[in-house]
């Protein structure tokens, strides 16, 4: 069975985002950018379920520029077989990726898609969703538990919600969108990116995938988060009663 | 008459050729059983011995000096043997009986055979013979001692050492080797009836033969030939059996430690070049080792020294040092080369902390913690590392520092927090401790390395504090490189990320050269040891030194003053926890307690653990383990904050910024309120900065 997993490229997450002064994006000189670790753990749910003589493949896909090679080659590292760049040079909405997908999916006739929740940088968790309604095919979002049952053709999930685990069944093929606790990526080192070189990467023109991709929404601007006040430190627990009280008007 | 007796007397010629044939014999088994292991040597990578060995004597000598020192001090010596109480002195009594009774008979062998060529030749009598018989009866008793002593501890197997069948024949062949020598040697006099000095050379033998004093000559004779017999195939058996069982040690044991040259601390170096042409990097294959690593497998003894020094065992953890190493030796005797990894799991592979313990007690310098790190590099390049770790190396790749924080908040330690507690008033009210940056005084003489933790964890950046404080009381001309400085990627090195830690180390370097650096203090004894030994492999070459070192050296000259009154010193008892890097790696143990002896009331003492100096217990921090997260009953931490705190210390005195964090986290594991300082800061407390 083949797995389609599909990686983006954003800011990684310890990089410190400065928005630029105009409010039309963040800067993006001297941020360093890496593999969304939804993705990233995506990936690796794929990989062992790979080893485990589950799937036999493991296909990548990221949308956008060159620089997404550099992404999908980590991904390769990690122990993906091959990867396919579906080169975009315009904006992107959730949409946009999910018609992309859509077409490559169909191309690819994966046994499912595995992919991030969301990706850290807009954080709109919505192309899996909206992927899994373009193909009419079923979805389980927020994966952390994840088991392929009979014979590969359903899968087990377990789904984190604000209640507690939620266990559902999806009948394969499907979208299955990862959550922080499905597993911990392997660290990929240099040696192992010099290997995954080998490995095929395709390029294929948007176009081939989807007729329109014109993004249905727009950002109007970004302001950066207001800074944290400095706390206060109070002397006794009847100081902190009153403040709370009088000051804070929590209480 | 000169005291001597007959080579072979009472040995009829017969018995003397079937002796001679199989001394052959068994001397050909022997060798063909060394050729077997040597064969298996032979295809691990090459050490270059043909190098070792060419050109004239001058130029070879500096080269093997080291060698046969450690063959001197360590073989003869049983230097690292002696290091465990009944047990060393037990195997020093053998090896001596044995090296004695071994020399004996070959002199008595070079005796015969001169005396075959002409009588005048023969020199075994008179002082001579008085001296060798004396010798060789009294040290053959510590022989027989130590064979004892062995035997019984072999019936109650301490739970370390390990056990074969063949061990029995060793020990049991030994034992009887002795005795019927002892025998032959009583039954000699019994027939021979040498008088005077000749027969009272040999004290034993002649208590022996006093058991035959009665039996008429004849008897003496027949009995005498055969035990001599007995005695003399038991040596044969022996000799033969050398190569296939445990006593291999003698053979493999001295020429490891004539070719082991690794220094504790030290990994080797790989290129990108060699890593492309090899498409691998680390060992995964037994034939990636040296020739000297696949020797020093079978120079193993399975003492267990290793196994009762290593933290990750000692705290349950899947790995053993003497394990690993008994693994891979098993490996190399069944032809199994490649299975490296799936003999020696992840598990193992990162359970080390590279303390470098059981490399520093092998008495015959096996390195466990050198093989099981160069596994590492090949189980992380595979992808083989995952979790807090990966987070860590991740963060080092894209910030420069294990905590993922900003470069440019490097110099945040300057400041106290002042969302962070404090510990005292005193420091709560400190003003700004700026530290000069290498701009700022660009004609420093002395750079202070801060390092990640010192720049970045809340509680090192005290030490760093106090660091800067005590660096301008007395006066030092010191300057930080601030937002330059970079992680020296110890921890990924040790992790087995060896190009992460050469993308940083030469950066470092760059920046270490264009501000001309050449003395450096580090507080970080992981800074200092990469500063030391990794970073000359790739052409930075500085002087570092310890903090520790710098201070007791800064108190020595004066420059640093305690004062004579007691004033707010605390009278609490203080102990003092070597880390590994600095005390067992580096040998610098001595310079943080002078320091500590004056920040102390004059006439008090440390109270000392009782694993201290080179003989350090690890924290639990290094080889990356800091970056990993451990199941409290696993924690190494608690179990050395356990033996701190038995001393009934109320102060623990560190000198390393992760043995700080790890023994504070143990102190609290185990519910007691004992302060954990660095040296620097009980420094500082005491001078008032």
């Amino acid at each position: 069975m083949k797995i389609l997993v599909p990686i983006k490229r954003v800011p990684d997450s310890d990089t410190r985002i400065r928005v630029k002064s105009d409010g039309s994006g963040i800067v993006t000189d001297g941020v360093k950018f890496s593999v969304n670790p939804f993705d990233a753990i995506a990936v690796e749910q794929a990989l062992r379920l790979k080893e485990s003589g589950a799937a036999t493949e493991v296909v990548l896909v990221s949308l956008g520029n060159e620089e997404c090679v550099e992404s999908l080659r980590v991904g390769l590292a990690m122990g993906a077989d091959r990867a396919v760049l579906v080169r975009v040079d315009t904006a992107l909405d959730s949409l946009g990726v999910a018609k992309l997908l859509a077409g490559l999916y169909r191309r690819e006739q994966p046994g499912f898609v595995l992919m991030g929740k969301q990706a850290i940088d807009d954080d709109s968790n919505q192309a899996g969703q909206m992927l899994a309604g373009l193909l009419g095919i079923g979805q389980a979002t927020f994966v952390s538990k994840l088991d392929l049952i009979e014979g590969g053709t359903r899968a087990r999930c377990g789904r984190e919600t604000d209640a507690g685990i939620e266990i559902v069944e999806v009948q394969l093929p499907a979208v299955i969108t990862t959550d922080l606790r499905l597993n911990e990526p392997r660290y990929v080192s240099l040696p192992g990116i010099m290997k995954a070189k080998k490995k095929p990467v395709e390029e294929l023109p948007a176009a081939e995938l989807a007729s329109d991709i014109t993004p249905r929404t727009q950002i109007l601007s970004f302001e950066a988060p207001a800074g944290r006040k400095a706390g206060v430190k109070v002397r006794s627990v009847d100081e902190l009663i009153d403040r709370l009280k009088n000051e804070a008007k929590v209480l | 008459m000169t005291p001597t007796r007959e080579t072979f007397g009472n040995i009829p010629p017969v018995s003397q050729w079937i002796f001679y044939a199989l001394t052959v014999a068994s001397m050909a088994v022997f060798v063909w059983g060394c050729w077997r292991r040597y064969r298996l040597w032979r295809q691990g990578s090459s050490i270059g011995l043909r190098a070792l060995f060419s050109g004239r004597l001058k130029e070879i000598m500096p080269r093997i000096k080291p060698g046969l020192r450690r063959l001197l001090v360590d073989g003869l010596g049983q230097k690292r043997v002696r290091d465990r109480g009944m047990t060393g002195r037990a195997h020093a009594a053998l090896f001596i009986g044995f090296m004695a009774l071994f020399a004996g008979t070959t002199l008595l062998e070079i005796d015969h055979l001169a005396g075959g060529i002409s009588d005048r030749f023969h020199f075994h009598h008179g002082l001579y013979y008085v001296v060798y018989e004396l010798t060789l009866d009294t040290l053959g008793l510590a022989f027989l001692g130590g064979c004892t002593f062995f035997l019984v501890r072999r019936f109650r197997l301490p739970a370390s050492v390990g056990h074969r069948k063949s061990d029995w024949w060793v020990l049991g062949s030994l034992l009887l080797i002795g005795i019927t020598g002892y025998a032959v040697e009583g039954l000699r006099i019994a027939w021979q009836k040498p008088t005077g000095i000749g027969a009272n050379c040999s004290p034993v033998g002649l208590l022996v033969s006093s058991l035959a004093t009665s039996w008429p000559e004849a008897t003496s004779r027949s009995v005498h030939l055969f035990v001599w017999w007995v005695h003399s195939l038991l040596v044969f058996a022996f000799i033969g059996s050398i190569p296939f069982t445990r006593l291999f040690h003698t053979i493999a044991g001295p020429l490891n430690l004539f070719l082991a040259n690794a220094r504790l601390g030290e990994l080797q170096p790989v290129s990108m070049e060699q890593v492309e042409k090899d498409e691998r990097i680390g060992v995964s294959n037994l034939k990636h080792m040296s020739q000297q690593q696949l020797l020093s497998l079978d120079a193993c003894m399975e003492c267990g020294r290793c196994e009762e020094a290593c933290p990750a065992f000692a705290t349950r953890k899947p790995l053993s040092p003497k394990r690993v190493v008994q693994d891979l030796r098993s490996l190399m005797s069944g032809n199994r080369w490649e299975a490296v990894h799936e003999t020696i799991l992840p598990e193992t592979l990162l359970a080390c902390t590279a303390c470098s313990a059981c490399s520093s007690v092998c008495p015959v310098r096996v390195d466990p913690v050198g093989s099981i790190l160069e596994m590492r590099r090949h189980l992380v390049a595979e992808g083989g590392l995952s979790g807090t770790a990966a987070v860590a190396l991740r963060r080092m790749q894209s910030s420069s520092n294990p905590w993922g924080l900003p470069q440019a908040e490097r110099g945040a330690w300057a400041m106290p927090a002042s969302m962070a507690p404090s510990p005292s008033a005193s420091e709560s009210q400190a003003q700004h401790v700026a530290a000069p940056t290498v701009h700022e005084n660009p004609s420093f003489e002395l750079l202070y390395w801060v390092g990640c933790a010192g720049s970045y964890d809340r509680r090192a950046q005290r030490v760093t504090r106090a660091m800067v404080k005590l660096l301008k009381a007395a006066g030092v001309n010191f300057a930080i490189l601030g937002k330059e400085e970079r992680c020296t990627g110890e921890s990924a090195r040790r992790l087995g990320d060896e190009f992460l830690f050469q993308e940083l180390a030469q950066a470092n370097i760059a920046t270490l050269s264009k501000y001309k650096v050449s003395r450096i203090v580090a507080h970080c004894p992981h800074c200092l040891n990469s500063l030391l030994k990794d970073y000359p492999q790739f052409g930075g070459h500085y002087q570092v030194t310890h903090h520790t070192e710098l201070l007791s050296e800064l108190l020595e000259q004066g420059r640093l003053k305690p004062p004579t009154e007691l004033g707010s010193l605390s009278s609490d008892t203080i102990t003092y926890h070597d880390p590994c890097y600095l005390a067992r790696v580096n040998g610098i143990h001595e310079a943080p307690r002078r320091t500590l002896q004056a920040a102390m009331p004059a006439g008090s003492g440390l109270a000392e653990m009782d694993r201290r100096r080179e003989k350090t217990s690890c924290c639990g921090a290094g080889g990356g383990r800091m970056w990993m997260e451990e199941t409290p009953e696993q924690r190494v931490s608690t179990q050395r904050a356990g033996e701190a705190l038995a001393t009934g210390a109320k102060t623990i005195a560190v000198s390393c910024p992760f043995c700080l964090t790890m023994m504070r986290d143990g102190v609290a594991a185990r519910g007691s309120e004992a302060m954990v300082k660095d040296v620097a800061e009980i420094l500082a407390d005491r001078l008032g900065l």
